[in-house]
Protein backbone atom coordinates (compact mmCIF):
# COMPACT_ATOMS: atom_id res chain seq x y z
CA UNK A 1 0.00 0.00 0.00
CA UNK A 2 1.41 3.35 -1.05
CA UNK A 3 1.91 5.78 1.76
CA UNK A 4 0.65 9.33 1.71
CA UNK A 5 4.11 10.64 1.06
CA UNK A 6 4.57 8.32 -1.93
CA UNK A 7 1.38 9.55 -3.53
CA UNK A 8 2.29 13.17 -2.94
CA UNK A 9 5.60 12.54 -4.70
CA UNK A 10 3.86 10.84 -7.61
CA UNK A 11 1.50 13.78 -8.04
CA UNK A 12 4.38 16.23 -8.07
CA UNK A 13 6.23 14.22 -10.69
CA UNK A 14 3.21 13.85 -12.96
CA UNK A 15 2.62 17.59 -12.63
CA UNK A 16 6.14 18.25 -13.82
CA UNK A 17 5.70 15.94 -16.78
CA UNK A 18 2.48 17.69 -17.63
CA UNK A 19 4.24 21.02 -17.64
CA UNK A 20 6.79 19.68 -20.09
CA UNK A 21 4.27 18.10 -22.44
CA UNK A 22 2.18 21.22 -22.37
CA UNK A 23 5.18 23.38 -23.25
CA UNK A 24 6.12 21.00 -26.07
CA UNK A 25 2.60 21.22 -27.39
CA UNK A 26 2.75 25.00 -27.52
CA UNK A 27 6.12 24.96 -29.24
CA UNK A 28 4.85 22.46 -31.79
CA UNK A 29 1.79 24.59 -32.42
CA UNK A 30 3.92 27.66 -33.08
CA UNK A 31 6.25 25.74 -35.37
CA UNK A 32 3.30 24.20 -37.15
CA UNK A 33 1.96 27.61 -37.98
CA UNK A 34 5.29 28.61 -39.46
CA UNK A 35 5.55 25.36 -41.41
CA UNK A 36 2.08 25.84 -42.82
CA UNK A 37 3.01 29.30 -43.98
CA UNK A 38 6.09 27.91 -45.70
CA UNK A 39 3.95 25.40 -47.55
CA UNK A 40 1.59 28.11 -48.67
CA UNK A 41 4.45 30.34 -49.77
CA UNK A 42 6.06 27.56 -51.76
CA UNK A 43 2.95 26.50 -53.59
CA UNK A 44 2.90 29.10 -56.40
CA UNK A 45 6.47 28.20 -57.31
CA UNK A 46 5.83 24.47 -57.56
CA UNK A 47 2.55 24.96 -59.41
CA UNK A 48 4.12 27.22 -62.01
CA UNK A 49 7.08 24.90 -62.38
CA UNK A 50 4.77 21.97 -62.96
CA UNK A 51 2.75 23.88 -65.52
CA UNK A 52 5.75 24.84 -67.58
CA UNK A 53 7.29 21.40 -67.44
CA UNK A 54 4.04 19.77 -68.41
CA UNK A 55 3.89 21.51 -71.70
CA UNK A 56 7.59 21.04 -72.34
CA UNK A 57 7.98 17.35 -71.49
CA UNK A 58 4.82 16.29 -73.26
CA UNK A 59 6.15 17.65 -76.53
CA UNK A 60 9.42 15.78 -76.48
CA UNK A 61 9.78 12.05 -76.98
CA UNK A 62 10.56 9.85 -73.94
CA UNK A 63 14.04 8.98 -75.17
CA UNK A 64 15.10 12.62 -75.11
CA UNK A 65 16.43 12.50 -71.57
CA UNK A 66 17.45 9.69 -69.19
CA UNK A 67 15.08 11.07 -66.57
CA UNK A 68 12.16 10.36 -68.89
CA UNK A 69 13.25 6.90 -69.97
CA UNK A 70 11.45 3.94 -68.45
CA UNK A 71 13.45 0.73 -68.53
CA UNK A 72 13.77 -2.58 -66.72
CA UNK A 73 14.35 -2.11 -63.01
CA UNK A 74 16.94 -3.99 -60.98
CA UNK A 75 17.71 -1.53 -58.25
CA UNK A 76 15.59 1.23 -56.85
CA UNK A 77 16.25 4.02 -54.40
CA UNK A 78 13.85 5.03 -51.68
CA UNK A 79 14.11 8.47 -50.17
CA UNK A 80 12.72 8.16 -46.68
CA UNK A 81 11.78 11.45 -45.07
CA UNK A 82 11.36 11.15 -41.29
CA UNK A 83 11.75 13.46 -38.33
CA UNK A 84 14.96 14.09 -36.44
CA UNK A 85 13.29 13.78 -33.08
CA UNK A 86 10.77 11.50 -31.47
CA UNK A 87 7.82 12.22 -29.20
CA UNK A 88 5.50 12.74 -32.08
CA UNK A 89 3.18 9.78 -31.85
CA UNK A 90 3.24 7.20 -34.60
CA UNK A 91 4.82 9.64 -37.05
CA UNK A 92 8.16 7.92 -37.49
CA UNK A 93 7.00 4.42 -36.75
CA UNK A 94 4.41 4.39 -39.49
CA UNK A 95 6.96 5.76 -41.98
CA UNK A 96 9.51 3.12 -41.08
CA UNK A 97 6.96 0.36 -41.21
CA UNK A 98 5.74 1.48 -44.62
CA UNK A 99 9.31 1.66 -45.89
CA UNK A 100 9.98 -1.85 -44.70
CA UNK A 101 6.82 -3.13 -46.36
CA UNK A 102 7.83 -1.38 -49.56
CA UNK A 103 11.27 -2.98 -49.52
CA UNK A 104 9.66 -6.39 -49.10
CA UNK A 105 7.18 -5.70 -51.88
CA UNK A 106 9.93 -4.72 -54.28
CA UNK A 107 12.04 -7.69 -53.28
CA UNK A 108 9.18 -9.97 -54.26
CA UNK A 109 9.35 -8.38 -57.68
CA UNK A 110 13.08 -8.97 -57.82
CA UNK A 111 14.07 -5.37 -57.21
CA UNK A 112 16.65 -4.46 -54.66
CA UNK A 113 15.92 -1.28 -52.73
CA UNK A 114 18.54 1.01 -51.31
CA UNK A 115 17.80 3.88 -48.99
CA UNK A 116 18.52 7.54 -48.74
CA UNK A 117 17.39 8.81 -45.38
CA UNK A 118 16.44 12.36 -44.55
CA UNK A 119 15.95 12.89 -40.84
CA UNK A 120 17.66 11.00 -38.04
CA UNK A 121 14.87 8.59 -37.08
CA UNK A 122 14.74 6.75 -40.38
CA UNK A 123 18.47 6.34 -40.35
CA UNK A 124 18.46 5.04 -36.78
CA UNK A 125 15.85 2.49 -37.66
CA UNK A 126 17.42 1.11 -40.81
CA UNK A 127 21.02 1.31 -39.71
CA UNK A 128 20.66 -1.96 -37.82
CA UNK A 129 18.75 -3.69 -40.56
CA UNK A 130 19.92 -5.34 -43.74
CA UNK A 131 19.11 -2.48 -46.13
CA UNK A 132 21.87 -0.38 -47.58
CA UNK A 133 21.78 3.31 -46.82
CA UNK A 134 23.58 5.05 -49.64
CA UNK A 135 23.39 8.52 -48.16
CA UNK A 136 21.98 10.14 -45.07
CA UNK A 137 20.93 13.64 -44.12
CA UNK A 138 20.59 13.95 -40.36
CA UNK A 139 19.53 16.84 -38.16
CA UNK A 140 18.33 18.87 -41.10
CA UNK A 141 14.59 19.04 -40.51
CA UNK A 142 14.94 22.18 -38.40
CA UNK A 143 16.10 24.20 -41.38
CA UNK A 144 14.47 22.92 -44.52
CA UNK A 145 15.30 25.02 -47.54
CA UNK A 146 15.29 24.87 -51.30
CA UNK A 147 19.06 24.44 -51.18
CA UNK A 148 18.72 21.39 -48.92
CA UNK A 149 16.36 19.86 -51.47
CA UNK A 150 19.03 20.60 -54.06
CA UNK A 151 21.67 18.77 -52.05
CA UNK A 152 19.42 15.76 -51.65
CA UNK A 153 18.68 15.73 -55.36
CA UNK A 154 22.37 15.96 -56.21
CA UNK A 155 22.92 12.87 -54.07
CA UNK A 156 20.56 10.71 -56.08
CA UNK A 157 20.50 12.33 -59.53
CA UNK A 158 24.07 11.35 -60.24
CA UNK A 159 23.46 7.73 -59.36
CA UNK A 160 20.33 7.67 -61.42
CA UNK A 161 21.95 9.16 -64.50
CA UNK A 162 24.86 6.75 -64.08
CA UNK A 163 22.34 3.92 -64.17
CA UNK A 164 23.00 2.70 -60.66
CA UNK A 165 19.34 3.01 -59.77
CA UNK A 166 16.60 2.68 -62.34
CA UNK A 167 13.87 4.12 -60.17
CA UNK A 168 13.67 6.65 -57.38
CA UNK A 169 10.81 6.79 -54.90
CA UNK A 170 10.08 9.19 -52.09
CA UNK A 171 8.17 8.33 -48.91
CA UNK A 172 6.97 11.06 -46.59
CA UNK A 173 4.00 12.19 -44.54
CA UNK A 174 2.03 14.71 -46.50
CA UNK A 175 0.19 17.35 -44.59
CA UNK A 176 -3.58 17.49 -44.58
CA UNK A 177 -4.36 19.15 -41.25
CA UNK A 178 -2.88 19.33 -37.77
CA UNK A 179 -4.44 16.01 -36.87
CA UNK A 180 -4.22 14.11 -40.14
CA UNK A 181 -1.10 13.20 -42.02
CA UNK A 182 -1.21 10.95 -45.03
CA UNK A 183 1.60 8.55 -45.81
CA UNK A 184 2.64 9.30 -49.35
CA UNK A 185 4.78 7.13 -51.56
CA UNK A 186 5.56 8.51 -54.99
CA UNK A 187 7.84 7.70 -57.83
CA UNK A 188 10.13 10.62 -58.59
CA UNK A 189 12.18 9.12 -61.36
CA UNK A 190 11.82 8.35 -64.16
CA UNK A 191 9.19 10.94 -64.95
CA UNK A 192 6.34 9.76 -67.10
CA UNK A 193 4.42 12.71 -68.48
CA UNK A 194 1.27 10.69 -69.21
CA UNK A 195 0.95 9.46 -65.65
CA UNK A 196 1.24 12.93 -64.22
CA UNK A 197 -1.44 14.16 -66.55
CA UNK A 198 0.79 16.36 -68.61
CA UNK A 199 -0.43 17.72 -71.85
CA UNK A 200 0.97 20.11 -74.38
CA UNK A 201 -0.31 23.56 -73.82
CA UNK A 202 1.43 26.36 -75.59
CA UNK A 203 3.71 26.84 -78.48
CA UNK A 204 6.82 28.64 -77.36
CA UNK A 205 9.90 30.08 -78.80
CA UNK A 206 12.70 28.23 -77.06
CA UNK A 207 15.91 29.87 -76.20
CA UNK A 208 18.24 27.91 -76.14
CA UNK A 209 16.92 24.71 -77.73
CA UNK A 210 14.08 22.62 -76.40
CA UNK A 211 16.42 19.77 -75.40
CA UNK A 212 18.75 22.02 -73.49
CA UNK A 213 15.86 23.57 -71.62
CA UNK A 214 14.51 20.16 -70.76
CA UNK A 215 17.87 18.92 -69.54
CA UNK A 216 18.15 21.83 -67.18
CA UNK A 217 14.53 21.95 -66.12
CA UNK A 218 13.96 18.30 -65.22
CA UNK A 219 16.41 18.27 -62.28
CA UNK A 220 14.82 21.47 -61.04
CA UNK A 221 11.40 19.96 -61.29
CA UNK A 222 12.57 17.03 -59.18
CA UNK A 223 14.11 19.47 -56.73
CA UNK A 224 10.78 21.23 -56.34
CA UNK A 225 9.08 17.90 -55.75
CA UNK A 226 11.56 17.00 -53.04
CA UNK A 227 11.26 20.47 -51.55
CA UNK A 228 7.47 20.30 -51.25
CA UNK A 229 7.84 16.81 -49.79
CA UNK A 230 10.19 18.14 -47.13
CA UNK A 231 7.92 21.07 -46.29
CA UNK A 232 4.97 18.73 -45.97
CA UNK A 233 6.93 16.40 -43.76
CA UNK A 234 7.98 19.20 -41.43
CA UNK A 235 4.43 20.47 -41.04
CA UNK A 236 3.17 16.93 -40.49
CA UNK A 237 5.82 16.32 -37.86
CA UNK A 238 4.80 19.37 -35.87
CA UNK A 239 1.15 18.50 -36.29
CA UNK A 240 1.74 14.96 -35.07
CA UNK A 241 3.81 16.19 -32.14
CA UNK A 242 1.17 18.71 -31.19
CA UNK A 243 -1.53 16.04 -31.15
CA UNK A 244 0.64 13.58 -29.25
CA UNK A 245 1.57 16.18 -26.64
CA UNK A 246 -2.01 17.29 -26.30
CA UNK A 247 -3.01 13.70 -25.55
CA UNK A 248 -0.13 13.34 -23.10
CA UNK A 249 -1.14 16.52 -21.30
CA UNK A 250 -4.74 15.40 -20.91
CA UNK A 251 -3.60 11.95 -19.78
CA UNK A 252 -1.44 13.59 -17.15
CA UNK A 253 -4.39 15.67 -16.05
CA UNK A 254 -6.51 12.58 -15.63
CA UNK A 255 -3.77 10.84 -13.74
CA UNK A 256 -3.39 13.77 -11.36
CA UNK A 257 -7.12 13.75 -10.77
CA UNK A 258 -7.13 10.06 -9.89
CA UNK A 259 -4.08 10.34 -7.70
CA UNK A 260 -5.52 13.30 -5.85
CA UNK A 261 -8.69 11.35 -5.22
CA UNK A 262 -6.68 8.45 -3.88
CA UNK A 263 -4.56 10.79 -1.80
CA UNK A 264 -7.59 12.44 -0.21
CA UNK A 265 -9.25 9.15 0.52
CA UNK A 266 -6.13 7.82 2.14
CA UNK A 267 -5.73 10.96 4.20
CA UNK A 268 -9.34 10.77 5.33
CA UNK A 269 -8.83 7.16 6.25
CA UNK A 270 -5.80 7.91 8.37
CA UNK A 271 -7.61 10.76 10.13
CA UNK A 272 -10.55 8.51 10.85
CA UNK A 273 -8.28 5.84 12.26
CA UNK A 274 -6.49 8.36 14.43
CA UNK A 275 -9.79 9.71 15.76
CA UNK A 276 -10.98 6.23 16.53
CA UNK A 277 -7.80 5.58 18.43
CA UNK A 278 -8.15 8.79 20.43
CA UNK A 279 -11.79 8.07 21.22
CA UNK A 280 -10.89 4.50 22.14
CA UNK A 281 -8.06 5.73 24.39
CA UNK A 282 -10.34 8.25 26.14
CA UNK A 283 -12.98 5.59 26.69
CA UNK A 284 -10.37 3.31 28.19
CA UNK A 285 -9.14 6.06 30.54
CA UNK A 286 -12.68 6.81 31.72
CA UNK A 287 -12.92 3.08 32.53
CA UNK B 1 0.85 55.36 -72.09
CA UNK B 2 1.91 51.88 -72.97
CA UNK B 3 -0.42 48.98 -72.41
CA UNK B 4 0.20 46.98 -69.29
CA UNK B 5 0.64 43.26 -68.70
CA UNK B 6 1.03 41.06 -65.68
CA UNK B 7 4.41 40.04 -64.34
CA UNK B 8 4.91 37.52 -61.59
CA UNK B 9 8.18 36.90 -59.82
CA UNK B 10 8.08 33.69 -57.80
CA UNK B 11 10.63 32.01 -55.54
CA UNK B 12 10.30 28.85 -53.43
CA UNK B 13 9.79 31.15 -50.45
CA UNK B 14 6.82 32.88 -51.99
CA UNK B 15 5.56 35.36 -54.55
CA UNK B 16 7.87 38.36 -54.54
CA UNK B 17 6.13 40.44 -57.15
CA UNK B 18 2.77 40.31 -58.84
CA UNK B 19 1.97 43.46 -60.75
CA UNK B 20 0.69 45.09 -63.89
CA UNK B 21 3.65 46.71 -65.61
CA UNK B 22 4.59 48.30 -68.92
CA UNK B 23 7.90 46.64 -69.58
CA UNK B 24 10.15 43.98 -68.10
CA UNK B 25 13.87 43.62 -68.62
CA UNK B 26 15.30 40.27 -67.60
CA UNK B 27 18.80 38.77 -67.60
CA UNK B 28 18.35 35.85 -70.01
CA UNK B 29 20.97 33.23 -70.55
CA UNK B 30 21.42 34.38 -74.16
CA UNK B 31 21.63 37.99 -73.09
CA UNK B 32 19.41 40.55 -71.52
CA UNK B 33 15.99 40.88 -73.06
CA UNK B 34 13.11 43.25 -72.77
CA UNK B 35 9.47 42.29 -72.93
CA UNK B 36 6.58 44.52 -73.94
CA UNK B 37 2.99 43.47 -74.32
CA UNK B 38 2.34 41.15 -77.26
CA UNK B 39 5.73 39.47 -77.11
CA UNK B 40 6.00 36.06 -78.80
CA UNK B 41 5.51 33.30 -76.23
CA UNK B 42 8.96 32.25 -75.15
CA UNK B 43 10.70 30.08 -72.60
CA UNK B 44 14.22 30.85 -71.54
CA UNK B 45 16.63 30.68 -68.63
CA UNK B 46 17.44 33.45 -66.28
CA UNK B 47 20.97 33.87 -65.04
CA UNK B 48 21.80 35.62 -61.79
CA UNK B 49 21.54 39.36 -62.31
CA UNK B 50 19.15 42.26 -62.28
CA UNK B 51 15.55 42.07 -63.31
CA UNK B 52 13.67 45.31 -63.66
CA UNK B 53 10.25 46.48 -64.64
CA UNK B 54 8.97 49.81 -65.85
CA UNK B 55 6.20 51.46 -63.97
CA UNK B 56 5.25 55.11 -64.26
CA UNK B 57 8.46 55.90 -66.18
CA UNK B 58 10.62 54.48 -63.43
CA UNK B 59 12.54 51.25 -63.43
CA UNK B 60 12.14 49.15 -60.30
CA UNK B 61 14.97 46.68 -59.83
CA UNK B 62 15.34 43.26 -58.28
CA UNK B 63 18.43 41.15 -57.74
CA UNK B 64 17.57 37.63 -58.84
CA UNK B 65 19.21 34.22 -58.75
CA UNK B 66 19.12 31.65 -61.53
CA UNK B 67 15.86 30.24 -62.80
CA UNK B 68 13.71 30.51 -65.86
CA UNK B 69 11.20 32.78 -67.42
CA UNK B 70 8.04 32.08 -69.32
CA UNK B 71 6.78 34.82 -71.57
CA UNK B 72 3.18 34.64 -72.66
CA UNK B 73 1.11 37.02 -74.73
CA UNK B 74 -0.22 38.94 -71.78
CA UNK B 75 1.89 37.76 -68.85
CA UNK B 76 5.42 37.06 -67.78
CA UNK B 77 6.19 34.38 -65.20
CA UNK B 78 9.64 34.43 -63.69
CA UNK B 79 10.69 31.52 -61.50
CA UNK B 80 14.00 31.99 -59.71
CA UNK B 81 15.63 30.49 -56.65
CA UNK B 82 15.93 33.85 -54.94
CA UNK B 83 14.88 37.44 -55.51
CA UNK B 84 15.47 40.63 -53.51
CA UNK B 85 13.92 44.06 -53.96
CA UNK B 86 16.35 46.96 -53.66
CA UNK B 87 14.90 48.20 -50.38
CA UNK B 88 15.47 44.87 -48.63
CA UNK B 89 19.21 44.92 -49.22
CA UNK B 90 21.69 45.78 -46.51
CA UNK B 91 24.87 46.88 -48.22
CA UNK B 92 27.23 46.06 -45.37
CA UNK B 93 25.80 42.61 -45.00
CA UNK B 94 26.15 41.87 -48.70
CA UNK B 95 29.71 43.19 -48.72
CA UNK B 96 30.65 40.82 -45.93
CA UNK B 97 28.94 37.95 -47.69
CA UNK B 98 30.73 38.76 -50.92
CA UNK B 99 34.12 38.70 -49.22
CA UNK B 100 33.31 35.35 -47.64
CA UNK B 101 32.07 33.86 -50.92
CA UNK B 102 35.07 35.07 -52.86
CA UNK B 103 37.36 33.44 -50.34
CA UNK B 104 35.39 30.21 -50.47
CA UNK B 105 35.41 29.97 -54.22
CA UNK B 106 39.21 30.08 -54.29
CA UNK B 107 39.28 26.82 -52.38
CA UNK B 108 36.98 24.97 -54.75
CA UNK B 109 38.36 23.28 -57.80
CA UNK B 110 36.07 24.07 -60.74
CA UNK B 111 36.95 20.85 -62.56
CA UNK B 112 36.62 18.47 -59.65
CA UNK B 113 33.50 19.93 -58.06
CA UNK B 114 31.67 21.73 -60.84
CA UNK B 115 28.29 21.85 -59.04
CA UNK B 116 29.75 23.40 -55.93
CA UNK B 117 31.77 25.85 -57.97
CA UNK B 118 28.75 26.89 -60.01
CA UNK B 119 26.69 27.32 -56.89
CA UNK B 120 29.27 29.64 -55.36
CA UNK B 121 29.77 31.61 -58.53
CA UNK B 122 26.00 32.05 -58.82
CA UNK B 123 25.85 33.31 -55.24
CA UNK B 124 28.64 35.77 -56.02
CA UNK B 125 26.77 37.07 -59.04
CA UNK B 126 23.62 37.52 -56.98
CA UNK B 127 25.60 39.37 -54.31
CA UNK B 128 27.10 41.68 -56.94
CA UNK B 129 23.69 42.32 -58.43
CA UNK B 130 22.41 43.14 -54.96
CA UNK B 131 25.22 45.62 -54.43
CA UNK B 132 24.67 47.36 -57.72
CA UNK B 133 20.99 48.01 -57.08
CA UNK B 134 21.22 48.85 -53.39
CA UNK B 135 20.71 52.53 -52.64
Amino acid sequence: MASLRDIRKRIASVKNTQKITNAMKMVAAAKLRRAEEAIKAGRPFSDKMREVLMSLAARTNPGAHPMLTVGPVKKALLILVTADRGLCGAFNTSLNRRAEAFIKEMKAKGVEVELLTVGRKGNDYFRRRSSTIVHKFSNVMGSVSYELAGDICAAFNERFIAGEHQEVYILYNSFRSAVTQVLTLRRLLPITPEEEGWKPRRAYLYEPSEEELLTALLPRYIQVQVFTGLLDSVASEHGARMTAMEAATSNAKEMIYKLTLKFNRLRQESITTELMEIVGGAEALKG
Amino acid sequence: MAQKFKVELVTPKGVVLNKEVEEVIAPGIMGEFGVLIGHTPMLTFIKPGILSYLENDRFVKYAVGSGFCEVLKDAVNVLVVEAYPAESIDKNEVNEELVRLEREILEVNAVEHPTEYNKLSDSIKVARAKLSIAN
